[in-house]
C-alpha cells in the first residue's frame, strides 16, 4: 500500500497579527508550524506504516522553507518527502494548488506503479477553505471521504475502507473504495511524541524537491495565471476591548460593589435571587 | 537501536554551542540537546553580545555575523544615566575605534542562537531540539555513560557530558555537583520588553546611523532602593528596555517585576525619550540571572561531565557580562575534553585541567575580584539610594541660575553631600567601593 501525505506549512496562528492598515497578515517574525489537522493525518500515515507496511510519502507545496516542515513530518518515522518549490507555484488559490498537488501524485504513482490513499487534513488554519483536499481527489478521480473521524476498517483485498465522517447535524457511516482521499478530522487521533532515533533521522533528512518541470505541469495553470480567485476585500473583526478587573487585592467591600454594578450593567444577566437582598441592600 | 555520540552537550545556548563547535571542528561525534523550540527559543538576556570571546572561537565572526542577519547594531557609544526622582546625569563614552573594529553587538538571541546552531550544525554536530535531558545514565559503578531524554526510545550514551543547562541547575544538583539549589541572593531577575520602533527613530534617539548603536545603562530613583540596573540598547529596528533586580530585593519591597518595569519606562528622563514608543510592545521576555558570583559557584567538573555558563554561575553583573562567559566556558570545556579525548581518560582528574584553565582565563579573575561587591552594595544600600540623588542634585546646584554666587553654590554642594553622608561616611564608602572592586 502507497499513501500520499499532503501537509501545509502554516504561521502559527496563535502568534499572528494583522496589520490594519493594510489588511494582510503579518508573518515576519512569526514561527511556522505543520497545520495542526495535517498532523493528525501523518499519524495516521505513521499508524499505516507500522499496522500494514504501507510506504508513506509526505508531500507539501511551498517555499524552500517548507522543509522544515516535511523534516517535522519525517520524525514520525515516514519513509519519503517531497518539497514541490517553484516560483511559477507563487500565488496559487485552491484551484492551481489541486493541480499541482495533483501532478505531485501522479509522479509519485509512476515512481511507485501505484498510490493507493492520499491523506490531507480536513483544512488549513490559515486559508479555511478546506477545498483542497476534494480539489484533489477530483483532480484524480478518486474516490473522496472528506471529513473523516474515525476509521472503522481497512480491508487491503477487497480495496474498502469503513470509515466515519462527520457531518454538520450527526454522523455518516461510509465504506470507500481505494484508491481514495482522505479528508481528517483532529478528532481521529492524538499526534505522536516522536521518538528520539526518528527526530534523529529526521534531522538529518533532506527532502528532495521537485519543480513544475519535475512533475509535468503546465506553468499557465499554476501560480498566479491559474488561480482565477480573487481577494476583494477582506474584514477584520474589532479589536476587543480590554475588560474590567476586579482585583482580589481590592478592598473586598469595594471590590463586591465594583462586581455588583458590573454584573447590572448586563441586562441579560439573571442575577442569583439569593444575591437580591445583597444588591437591593436588605441584607 | 543505541544512540551514540562521543560528547553530549546539554543546552543549545552560547556555553553549550561553544563547547560543541570546538568538539565537532576536531571531528569528535558531538550532540547538543536543547529542550526549546529551537536554540534561542528560550534564551534571554539584555541584549548585548560581545566579540572578543567569539573570535577566539570563529576567527572571522565579525564578518560573518555582518553578512548574517543574526545580530542587530555595534555599539559604538555607551552611555550611563544616573537618575533621581526628576533628573537625570548622564555620562557617555563613543569610540571611533569600535566603528572598524567592533567591540560588542547588540542582538535578539532568537535570531544569534540559531544562528550559532547553524555554525556548529556545519562544523559538524547534531543539534537535537524539543527534546529534554532528564537525567544521567550511570553503569555499576555510577560513573555517568549517558543522558536519559523525555523522547521515547530517549536515551543518549556518551563518554562525555558537558552541561550548559542555564540558570537551573537542575542536572548539575542531579549529577552532585551542587548540594543546595540556588538561592533568591543569588540570582537577579532581569524582566525585558522589545518596543517596535522605526529603523529611523533608533537612529534619532541614540544618535547613530547605518549598522551603528548605542546603549544606555540606568542606576538610581527607579529601582526604588534595590540593587539593580536599567538599560535601553538599540536594536535594527526596535529597541530593548528592560531591568534586573535582585529577587531577594522583589521579595523584601513585595515589588512585580513588570511593575519594576513599568517604573522604570515611566522615570521622566525615558518618557522623555521613548514617548509614546514605550508602549508598542512586541515581545514581553523575562529571566534569572544567577548573579551569586564566586561563592555560588558549583563545582564545575567531575568523572566524565563539566558545567559551563549560567549552570556554573559564571556572570559577571557588574560589567553585564554573561554571554561571553559563557562562550569562554563551553570553549575552554572543549579544549578541556579534546585533551582527554587524546589521553583516553576522562576522569576527574583529568578533567580537572577545566577548572584551572577557568581560573587562569578572565573569567574566574573577574569574579574573584568581585566576590564581595554585590554583598558590598547590598549592605550600604546608600550606593544606590543617596548616591545617584546626590550627584543629580549636586549637578542641578552647579548648573541652574538662581542668583547665587559660584563659590557659595560650591559650597552648598559640599554641605548638601555632608547632610547626606558624613565625611566620614564618603571615606568609607569609597573604601569599600574600592575594596570590592579592586
Amino acid at each position: 500500500m502507497n499513501v500520499v501525505i499532503c501537509i501545509k506549512q502554516i504561521p502559527d496562528t496563535t502568534n499572528v497579527r494583522i496589520d490594519r492598515k493594510t489588511n494582510n497578515l503579518v508573518r515576519e517574525g512569526v514561527p511556522s508550524i505543520i497545520n495542526a489537522d495535517d498532523l493528525r493525518a501523518l499519524e495516521l500515515g505513521a499508524k499505516f506504516k507500522e499496522e500494514f507496511g504501507a510506504k508513506i510519502y509526505v508531500i507539501t507545496m511551498g517555499p524552500p522553507q517548507a522543509k522544515e516542515a516535511l523534516k517535522d513530518a519525517i520524525a514520525f518515522g515516514l519513509d519519503e518527502a517531497i518539497l514541490i518549490s517553484d516560483r511559477v507555484f507563487a500565488g496559487s488559490d485552491t484551484l492551481a494548488t489541486t493541480y499541482v498537488l495533483s501532478q505531485s501524485i501522479k509522479k509519485i504513482e509512476e515512481e511507485t506503479g501505484h498510490v493507493d490513499l492520499v491523506l490531507t487534513g480536513k483544512q488549513a488554519a490559515d486559508g479555511d477553505t478546506g477545498q483542497v483536499g476534494p480539489g484533489i481527489a477530483t483532480r484524480l478521480n478518486f474516490a473522496l471521504g472528506a471529513y473523516i473521524m474515525k476509521l472503522d476498517e481497512i480491508d487491503l483485498k477487497n480495496q474498502v475502507i469503513s470509515a466515519i465522517r462527520r457531518l454538520d447535524r450527526g454522523f455518516e457511516k461510509v465504506k470507500i473504495k481505494m484508491p481514495a482521499l482522505l479528508t481528517i478530522m483532529s478528532d481521529i487521533n492524538e499526534p505522536r511524541y516522536p521518538d528520539l532515533p526518528n527526530l534523529i533521522h529526521s534531522i538529518k533528512y533532506e527532502p528532495r524537491v521537485w519543480n513544475y518541470k519535475d512533475i509535468d505541469a503546465d506553468s499557465k495553470k499554476c501560480g498566479f495565471f491559474g488561480s482565477p480567485t480573487q481577494v476583494v476585500r477582506a474584514n477584520i473583526p474589532p479589536a476587543r476591548k480590554g475588560g474590567d478587573i476586579v482585583s482580589k487585592n481590592d478592598d473586598p467591600n469595594i471590590a463586591a460593589d465594583k462586581l455588583i454594578e458590573a454584573l447590572k450593567k448586563f441586562k441579560n444577566a439573571r442575577l442569583i435571587e439569593t444575591l437580591r437582598p445583597l444588591i437591593e441592600g436588605d441584607l | 537501536m543505541k544512540i551514540e555520540f562521543d560528547v553530549v552537550v546539554i543546552g543549545a545556548g552560547p556555553s553549550g554551542l561553544s563547547a560543541a563547535y570546538v568538539l565537532a571542528k576536531k571531528g569528535l561525534k558531538v550532540a547538543v540537546i536543547e529542550k526549546g523550540e529551537y536554540p534561542g527559543s528560550k534564551s534571554v538576556m539584555g541584549g548585548v553580545l560581545y566579540m572578543n570571546p567569539l573570535k577566539e572561537l570563529i576567527p572571522n565572526v565579525v564578518q560573518l555575523l555582518k553578512e548574517s542577519k543574526a545580530v542587530e547594531r555595534n555599539v559604538i557609544e555607551q552611555n550611563m544615566w544616573l537618575v533621581n526622582e526628576n533628573s537625570v546625569l548622564k555620562i557617555g563614552h563613543r569610540n571611533q575605534k569600535w566603528k572598524e573594529k567592533p567591540n560588542a553587538f547588540t542582538v535578539l538571541r532568537a535570531n544569534f542562537d540559531r544562528w550559532f546552531a547553524k555554525q556548529v550544525e556545519a562544523a559538524g554536530a547534531l543539534v537535537i531540539p524539543k527534546t529534554k535531558v532528564e537525567d544521567f545514565i550511570k553503569n555499576g559503578d555510577g560513573k555517568i555513560v549517558g543522558v536519559k531524554t523525555t523522547r521515547p526510545e530517549g536515551d543518549v550514551y556518551c563518554k562525555a557530558v558537558v552541561v550548559s543547562e542555564g540558570v537551573n541547575p537542575l542536572l548539575t544538583m542531579k549529577a552532585g555537583l551542587r548540594k543546595k539549589d540556588i538561592g533568591a541572593k543569588d540570582v537577579a531577575i532581569a524582566v525585558k520588553e522589545i518596543v517596535d520602533v522605526p529603523e529611523a527613530v533608533v537612529n534619532n534617539l541614540f544618535k547613530v546611523e547605518g549598522d551603528f548603536g548605542a546603549t544606555i545603562e540606568i542606576l538610581g530613583s527607579w529601582s526604588e532602593g534595590m540593587v539593580g540596573i536599567g538599560f535601553l540598547y538599540a536594536n535594527r529596528d526596535s529597541i530593548s528596555i528592560g531591568c534586573g533586580v535582585l529577587i531577594e530585593d522583589l521579595r523584601r519591597k513585595k515589588v512585580k517585576p513588570y511593575e519594576l518595569l513599568e517604573n522604570m519606562k515611566n522615570h521622566p528622563a525615558i518618557a522623555d525619550l521613548l514617548g509614546d514608543y514605550r508602549n508598542t510592545t512586541k515581545e514581553y521576555l523575562a529571566h534569572l540571572i544567577p548573579e551569586g558570583g564566586y561563592y555560588a559557584m558549583p563545582k564545575v567538573y567531575g568523572d566524565r561531565i563539566l558545567v559551563c555558563g549560567d549552570a556554573a554561575m559564571l556572570v559577571n553583573s557588574v560589567h553585564r557580562e554573561g554571554s561571553n562567559h559563557a562562550i569562554t566556558s563551553g570553549r575552554l570545556a572543549g579544549e578541556t575534553l579534546l585533551e582527554a579525548f587524546e589521553k583516553g581518560d576522562f576522569s576527574e582528574k583529568t578533567l580537572k585541567s577545566y577548572y584551572d584553565r577557568l581560573n587562569d582565563s578572565f573569567i574566574i579573575k573577574d569574579l574573584y575580584k568581585y566576590k564581595d561587591l554585590t554583598g558590598t552594595i547590598e549592605k550600604n544600600r546608600h550606593f544606590i539610594e543617596i548616591y545617584p540623588d546626590m550627584l543629580n542634585n549636586a549637578a542641578t546646584k552647579f548648573l541652574d541660575v538662581d542668583g547665587t554666587p559660584k563659590g557659595e553654590e560650591q559650597l552648598e554642594i559640599l554641605k548638601m553631600i555632608r547632610e547626606n553622608r558624613s565625611l566620614g561616611g564618603l571615606t568609607l564608602d569609597a573604601l569599600k567601593l574600592w575594596n570590592s572592586v579592586r
